[in-house]
């Protein structure tokens, strides 16, 4: 937007200090539901959203419409709601400065999504498609893309000024087989985004996914339940993404060790005193925030507060060293953070998130993964997920397992499942599989806070072992 | 907004072609929203925002555009439907394609007398020197539908919500309060509950073994419970496909004869009009005696399996979704439970069988030990895994006397207008695995 800083000056009311936070989405979507091609769809959002300071309180004004009149108004609302905050307020907001930093950033693109035609997106989904289509048991099935460019800017009283530009791709096979009274599902996943253009696309191959996709389906078709009982676990990245997430990331979120999240998302087992020498996990976790990953999702130059983004160590040898918390929540709790403000849109306050949240490489191939295990199960791709509202006692479901009899892999087993507690379970690490195992994966949709925000996490992890897993077959 | 909207679309309506068809929603909102943590304000301000959704038809092709209205809307609106025309001739035709061809106009406006600074004012007054966290929000929410060819669907609802909970030594209690109009004997009814839990939540927790247990579910677990099904239970397509969760209610094995669900636009919050103009019933019966009835028939829906709709949105997803209440009186409940479990809510819920309806999640907030009909402490945080066919079949043995609304409370594509209305369940077991 032109001259952001100089519309909002001219709008603002007397005050101590201000940002404004420009946002500007462009969402497309092309999609195949069980062989009709639906309506097409695009969504152009943007607008701004105002902070203002007032004393130690700070209020915020999102609007669409960035006329001079429309700027005016919002900034009277959000000096109003300032000065709510300076009366009431749980903290001296005048401790986290406004950013003075300049500079852009953009995250990488080869071919820009806006160089694809529908036709060409088309052609690809249904080319992708094509074996399921063909696949008697399939009952329903989609084959979609989405995407989105994003840019920002963020201006503050303090001279701040920072440009940033990401374009994002999600892409999506899956499909659902009926056998009698039980319904079976396979998909590429549905943590496939990463940054980038039609690149992301083709590497992963969509129309391989195709095959890939009834061929696994036709074995699950004929598979046993899986078994149950405690037993020896290899996890896929495509499910270690999620095991990552919930029992790590959103764990050591700072905002939920104050509190804040408490009535919504939850809390957390994290206590501020575990920082810097509690024992999450085996001496084999290694744990780093990394907004730095060229192509993962949420990679970033500056969070939403305008804090510069650098690679840190969460979690070294299983031992926790700080948290995911941006520059309030670090000033509220005097705790080590990262830079992780951040916001879903314009339309709502930054607050702690996740970013790219990465378990590093260790030295093992995926044979000597599966070759150290006696008796237990292989899990690959997630299709359910649920934890407490401490982040401790968990559930997951993955769509594909295979027993491990003896070291090796044996027959695929259906509607594989696991549970544990966090710290039990990271402790029971036995093993992470080296960069021939790793895959960098990403989700659109960590949900969070009130009002409600839902954003993307990306989370980069080679194959894992875990022992003594309380494994079991769905219903 | 609604006024801008008609300006709006009567004059996008004038750069139509012969054979084009344009239909036009809008989604908007003016809200603010006061967010607490320890009894103080953590983060405060006010949202407005309103999304013109544009869909263009030609001879069986459509495609949709959506924008944020703000400034030079026309002109912005114009360019999208330009767009939308050059990319129609290469969309295929899409049989599923069902539009109105009865003009039905509405306008609904409920527009209350709200202050949020004054409500999040007396609501501080109410939980001082109390570890108060949640949310507040507060503000008119518009839906509106225009057609070229002259319908025309307006709606706004101006309405506030508190939704929050207190804590005192890591254990909580959820309270809630909304409606039209801020009355502070609304505070005050909550704050009573809350003193009244104060003291059974003080008391030392009583340890819990996984097993089945008998189980009151409050209303507001019932709504969780509820909302999970709700992602494929009831739609036609899961139902005609057979993949949905429920699908085994049409296969011969009904949920309990205690249950009958509606589907009840007129008593939920919503706007009674889906995104393609269509006007949605103000009842449909999904389930009565625990066996299927109708489904929530989308307009696509109603076109594959040649069937009239009952204009649910795309996905088949409640929005306003009813459970008659049973025979139990809520000042009976302990006396009916006697020796179990009293679950006030429910926490992170996900199938751990889609196809067989079955279901984890986690206990949450106030859960209590009763033995002997009286409350005896409260429990820690437990697992369960079961089957809706239990849970809600097999192991239902009553329901309480009066549904209790809750209020979808997540807003993140905009607020939401969904609700849940529904009774407490007793329950013969409740598997807790963790």
């Amino acid at each position: 937007m032109e001259d952001l800083t100089g519309r909002v000056r001219a709008a603002l009311p007397a005050c101590d200090g201000w940002s404004a936070r420009w946002v500007s989405e462009r969402h497309e979507r092309v999609e195949i539901d069980s062989g009709i091609t639906k309506a097409p769809w695009v969504m152009e959002d943007e607008g701004v959203m105002l902070t203002v300071q007032v004393g130690s309180g700070r209020g915020y004004a999102a609007t669409a419409d960035t006329s001079p009149s429309g700027l005016r108004e919002a900034a009277t609302r959000a000096k109003g709601w300032a000065e709510h905050a300076r009366d009431a307020g749980i903290f001296d907001m005048s401790a986290t400065p406004f950013t003075a930093a300049v500079g852009s950033w953009s995250g990488p693109v080869a071919r820009p999504m806006s160089d694809v035609p529908f036709a060409e997106r088309l052609a690809l989904l249904s080319a992708a498609s094509a074996p399921i289509v063909g696949f008697a048991p399939v009952v329903q099935w989609t084959a979609n893309l989405w995407s989105r460019h994003l840019r920002t800017r963020l201006v503050t009283s303090a001279g701040g000024d920072l440009q940033q530009e990401t374009s994002m791709v999600v892409p999506l096979l899956m499909a659902f087989a009926k056998d009698g009274r039980d319904t079976l599902a396979r998909s590429t996943g549905r943590h496939n985004g990463a940054q980038g253009g039609w690149e992301v696309v083709e590497a992963l191959d969509l129309t391989a996914w195709g095959d890939r996709l009834v061929a696994e389906l036709a074995a699950l078709l004929e598979a046993p339940l899986c078994p149950s009982g405690r037993m020896g676990l290899v996890l896929a990245p495509s499910q270690m993404i999620l095991q990552i997430h919930e029992s790590i990331g959103h764990p050591l979120e700072l905002d939920r060790i104050l509190g804040d999240e408490r009535n919504f998302a939850g809390t957390t087992f994290v206590t501020p005193e575990m920082i810097g020498s509690y024992r999450y996990g085996s001496e084999h976790l290694d744990i780093t925030f990394d907004p730095s990953v060229s192509g993962e999702i949420a990679s970033y130059g500056w969070d939403d507060t305008g804090a510069s983004a650098s690679r840190a160590h969460l979690i070294r040898a299983g031992i926790l060293e700080r948290a995911l918390g941006g520059a309030e929540s670090q000033a509220r709790s005097g705790l080590p953070g990262v830079a992780c403000t951040r916001s879903a849109s314009w339309r709502r306050p930054a607050i702690d998130r996740m970013a790219n949240l990465n378990l590093e490489p260790g030295e093992h191939t995926l044979a000597a993964l599966i070759g150290q295990v006696e008796r237990g199960v292989w899990m690959e791709t997630n299709a359910s997920w649920s934890i407490d509202d401490r982040r401790d006692k968990f559930q997951f479901g993955c769509e594909l397992g295979r027993e491990i009899v003896d070291g090796e892999l044996g027959r695929v087993v259906r509607k594989p499942n696991y549970r544990g507690r966090s710290r039990d379970f990271w402790r029971s690490l036995a093993a992470v599989g080296d960069r021939s195992t790793f895959e960098v994966q990403g989700t659109p949709f960590c949900g969070k806070g009130e009002p409600s925000q839902v954003l993307p996490v990306g989370h980069a992890s080679p194959a894992a072992r875990f022992t003594d897993v309380d494994v079991f077959g769905g219903a | 907004m609604l006024d801008r909207f008609q300006r709006l679309a009567d004059a996008l309506f004038t750069h139509l072609e012969p054979d084009e068809r344009l239909l036009l929603g809008l989604h908007g909102e003016r809200s603010d929203f006061v967010r607490y943590n320890r009894g103080g304000v953590r983060q405060v301000g006010n949202v407005e925002s309103a999304t013109l959704e544009l869909r263009l038809v030609v001879d069986g092709r459509h495609a949709t555009h959506d924008l944020l209205l703000g400034h030079d809307d026309l002109a912005r609106a114009t360019t999208a439907l330009k767009s939308l025309r050059a990319l129609l001739p290469s969309v295929p035709q899409d049989p599923h394609l069902h539009l109105p061809t009865e003009r039905v106009d509405s306008e609904r406006r409920e527009s209350g007398d709200l202050d949020a600074h004054a409500i999040s004012a007396s609501f501080l007054e109410g939980v001082r020197g109390l570890d108060a966290v949640g949310l507040l929000t507060c503000g008119p929410v518009f839906h509106a539908f225009a057609d070229s060819t002259g319908q025309r669907n307006l709606f706004e609802r101006s309405s506030f919500h508190l939704d929050w909970s207190i804590f005192e030594g890591g254990r909580a209690t959820k309270l809630g309060a909304a409606g039209l109009a801020w009355d502070p004997a609304l505070l005050d009814a909550q704050m009573a509950r809350f003193h009244a839990n104060r003291e059974l939540l003080a008391a030392p927790e009583i340890p819990l073994e996984p097993g089945t247990w008998r189980a009151y579910l409050a209303p507001a677990a019932v709504s969780a419970l509820l909302g999970v099904l709700s992602y494929s239970g009831f739609g036609k397509r899961a139902w005609e496909r057979g993949y949905g969760c429920l699908a085994r209610a049409l296969d011969g094995e009904p949920l309990s004869p205690l249950l009958t669900i509606d589907e009840r636009t007129h008593d939920g919050l919503g706007a009674p009009f889906d995104a393609l103009g269509f006007t949605r019933p103000d009842s449909v019966r999904l389930f009565e005696g625990g066996r299927p009835v109708e489904p929530l028939v989308s307009a696509r829906s109603a076109r594959e399996f040649d069937v009239p709709g009952n204009g649910a949105s795309d996905w088949e997803h409640p929005q306003s979704l009813y459970v008659h209440g049973g025979d139990l009186p809520e000042d009976e409940v302990l006396e009916a439970l006697g020796d179990g479990l009293w679950v006030s809510d429910l926490h992170y819920l996900n199938f751990s069988d889609h196809g067989a309806g079955s279901v984890t999640g986690l206990t949450r907030f106030a859960c209590f030990r009763v033995e002997g009909g009286r409350i005896m402490g409260p429990i820690p945080v437990m697992r369960f895994d079961d089957s809706a066919f239990s849970l809600l079949g097999t192991s239902l043995e009553r329901l309480t006397d009066t549904p209790r609304l809750h209020p979808e409370t997540r807003s993140y594509d905009g607020r939401s207008s969904r609700s849940v209305r529904c009774p407490g369940a007793l329950v013969g077991g409740l598997r807790l695995t963790l």
